[in-house]
């Protein structure tokens, strides 16, 4: 388990990261998500030792390491360009680790080639990196830092270098790699989708806090503040003044006990219907299309309700000849009171 | 495809090759001809040919002043090499791992000094070493070819330890490696294009150096102010025509050796012979 007390790093007056509380559980598949410049790099760093926290605790497995030299903590790191040695074949790079722990040969010879197979990278053990492709040093990369069998794997956007396609196949992989040998994996992303398709957990940062910590499914569905609304998929943010909003062009109902005074709340584009009538219940807005985008399994309306606001729907192809709704056709749009999820107030900061 | 359209192409090619070669030429022209006129049996290098020769060489070789000369050469450049190699490595990690106060300040100076010119660098060991008293010998001028290579080394090694990936350092000492591990089987291996560079440099400035010998040498003289004091009389011209023949051979090839080995192993590591290139002229830039 890795354990971050009120951990925070400021590099001269600039607080990189504030003050962060994370629990990382034993074989988790744990992501830091968020946006450039929000602190997750420096936040692994400090993990594996090669920052220094300003203030906070760092505990492995019950240990306080928060000023243990990075070659003791039994953590291993994945760069973002790899690093690997390029004056040592496949081989000798995995071996490096070990080699250094003076670990038995046949052992270490054992755990190699356990490696090298884990990582598919059988017949390659006498090549040169710079004779691999991106993927490959990829995987040799893996190699090298899991066969020190360490209690938590730290992978700086490790995918950051490798072309779309590479990217998913490679995904796909690393998640059965972590699986397979059930090591622990603290990832670091700022690609929303690679993180929600492979994490057991997601901590969503934002200038050096962590937002939320949760499970895909509950970032999506119940997220904590707008921005983790907003960075989590595709949301429709807005406020609504109080209770309700009702006129002759909107209706915004609220699921049950929502607080009363102004909320922000958030409406996911595929829960947003178009419909021939205004409902007899639930919300709906009046509003004109702006823009219609075909995105083959699903067609994107931007539509602009009356008061102002631009909402996002997204409409399933699942018709066959169904006309697009063309830019400037009238709609009504709906959804039911428990889609507009209201954003819980954030409390005294 | 048209006669102008390929006269067009070939032009660059050929003017490409004529410069080169007239660059050569003006180059070591001069260089070879002396050579030529070392093999010529005759007391003044010039035509007419009278015949080949192997006798100044011979001469060369059994001149004690010569050999004396090339003997103390060696071990000052050797000592020379291995001093401002040990001491111009330290330095460069210092200068691009460790930050300090007035860290380009030091940075600078190191600059300074090498364009500072050798005569005046010798002249000012000669003043120091009269003001403490020292007496001049191959130490002196050892010490003060270290004050110049050292910078050298500096320079050429901090260069390829700039290039070099920080990543792999943090590496190394992510699985477990301890500051001198990552040196010895990190580090080294990969700015060894550069120190090879440095120490050919090193060797070959201190070996070749004859302003600061000159200043501050005493009685044991290397082989630049050997040639210098024997070419006062012109019938030795052949016989120092031949010893620097013989040197100037044995530079090149050794240069030629280091090239040939680099590219050997960057082969081996999978690179090409632009990243054999590459590391060489990094190592210098
Ligand atoms: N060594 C450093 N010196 C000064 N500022 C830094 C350093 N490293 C990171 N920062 C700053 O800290 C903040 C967080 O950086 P980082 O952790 O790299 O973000 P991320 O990985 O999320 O993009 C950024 O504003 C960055 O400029
Ligand atoms: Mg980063």
């Amino acid at each position: 388990m890795i354990t971050l007390s009120s951990l925070t790093k400021q590099f001269g007056d600039a607080t990189a990261v504030d003050a962060i509380d994370l629990e990382i559980a034993d074989g988790e598949f744990f992501s830091m998500l968020g946006p450039s410049g929000c602190g997750k790099t420096t936040t692994l760093r400090m993990i594996a030792g090669f920052e220094e926290p300003t203030s906070g605790r760092i505990e492995l497995a019950g240990e306080d390491v928060t000023w243990t030299s990075p070659r003791r903590r039994n953590v291993n790191m994945v760069f973002q360009n790899y690093a690997l040695f390029p004056h040592m074949n496949v081989r000798e790079n995995v071996e490096f680790g070990l080699r250094i722990k003076k670990l038995g040969k046949a052992e270490a010879k054992e755990r190699i080639e356990r490696m090298v197979a884990a990582v598919r990278m059988e017949g390659f053990e006498d090549r040169h990196p710079a004779q691999l492709s991106g993927g490959q040093q990829q995987r040799v990369a893996l190699a090298r830092a899991l066969v020190n069998q360490p209690a938590a794997l730290l992978l700086d956007e490790p995918l950051g270098a490798l072309d779309l396609k590479l990217r998913k196949e490679m995904q796909l992989e690393l998640k059965s790699i972590q699986q397979q040998t059930g090591t622990t994996f603290v990832y670091v992303t700022h690609d929303q989708e690679e993180a929600l398709t492979m994490s057991d957990r997601v901590a969503v940062m934002n200038g050096g806090k962590v937002e939320q910590a949760a499970d895909p499914r509950t970032l999506y569905q119940r997220p904590d503040s707008a921005f983790v609304a907003d960075f989590i998929g595709t949301s429709n943010l807005m406020t609504i003044p109080t209770g309700q909003r009702a006129g002759e062009d909107i209706r915004i109902a609220l699921p049950a006990a929502s607080p009363n005074g102004e909320v922000t709340i958030t409406v996911r584009p595929e829960k947003i219907k178009v419909v021939a009538s205004e409902p007899a219940d639930g919300s709906y807005a009046r509003g004109t299309v702006l823009e219609n985008v075909y995105l083959g399994s699903m067609t994107q309306l931007i539509v602009e309700i009356r008061s102002g606001e631009r909402l996002i729907v997204h409409q399933l192809n699942d018709e066959d000849g169904r006309e697009p709704l063309a830019p400037g056709a009238a709609v009504i749009l709906a959804w039911s009171a428990e889609h507009s999820y209201v954003i819980p107030e954030k409390g005294p900061q | 495809m048209p006669l102008s359209r390929r006269i067009e192409r070939a032009l660059p090619n050929a003017l490409g090759i004529g410069l080169t070669g007239f660059v050569l030429v003006v180059l070591f022209g001069p260089v070879l001809l002396l050579a030529l006129f070392s093999f010529n049996d005759s007391t003044v290098i010039s035509l007419p040919w009278e015949g080949f020769t192997t006798r100044w060489y011979s001469e060369a070789l059994n001149d004690d002043g010569a050999m004396s000369a090339i003997g103390h050469s060696l071990v000052v450049a050797s000592v020379v090499t291995v001093a401002s190699l040990i001491l111009g490595t330290l330095a460069s990690w210092g200068l691009t791992r460790i930050p300090f106060r007035g860290r380009s300040l030091v940075a600078g100076i190191h600059g300074a000094v090498l364009v500072v010119p050798w005569l005046i660098i010798g002249i000012a060991g000669l003043i120091f070493f009269s003001q403490i008293e020292l007496a001049l010998s191959l130490q002196t001028i050892t010490l003060m070819h270290i004050v110049v290579t050292f910078p050298l080394v500096v320079a050429v090694v901090s260069a390829g330890l700039i290039r070099f990936d920080p990543s792999l350092e943090e590496a190394a000492i992510d699985m477990g490696a301890s500051q001198l591990q990552m040196m010895r089987y990190v580090v080294l291996p990969q700015i060894a294009p550069s120190l090879a560079a440095a120490a050919i440099f090193a060797f070959a400035w201190s070996f070749n150096n004859f302003e600061i010998s000159f200043f501050t040498g005493g009685f044991e003289q290397t082989f630049p102010v050997w040639v210098y004091g024997v070419l006062r009389h012109s019938s030795n011209l052949p016989v120092v025509n031949a010893a620097s023949t013989i040197i100037a051979l044995a530079q090149v090839l050794l240069v030629f050796g280091l090239w040939y080995g680099m590219k050997l192993m960057t082969k081996r590591r999978g690179g090409t012979d632009r990243d054999a290139a590459e590391m060489i002229t990094g190592a210098v830039r």
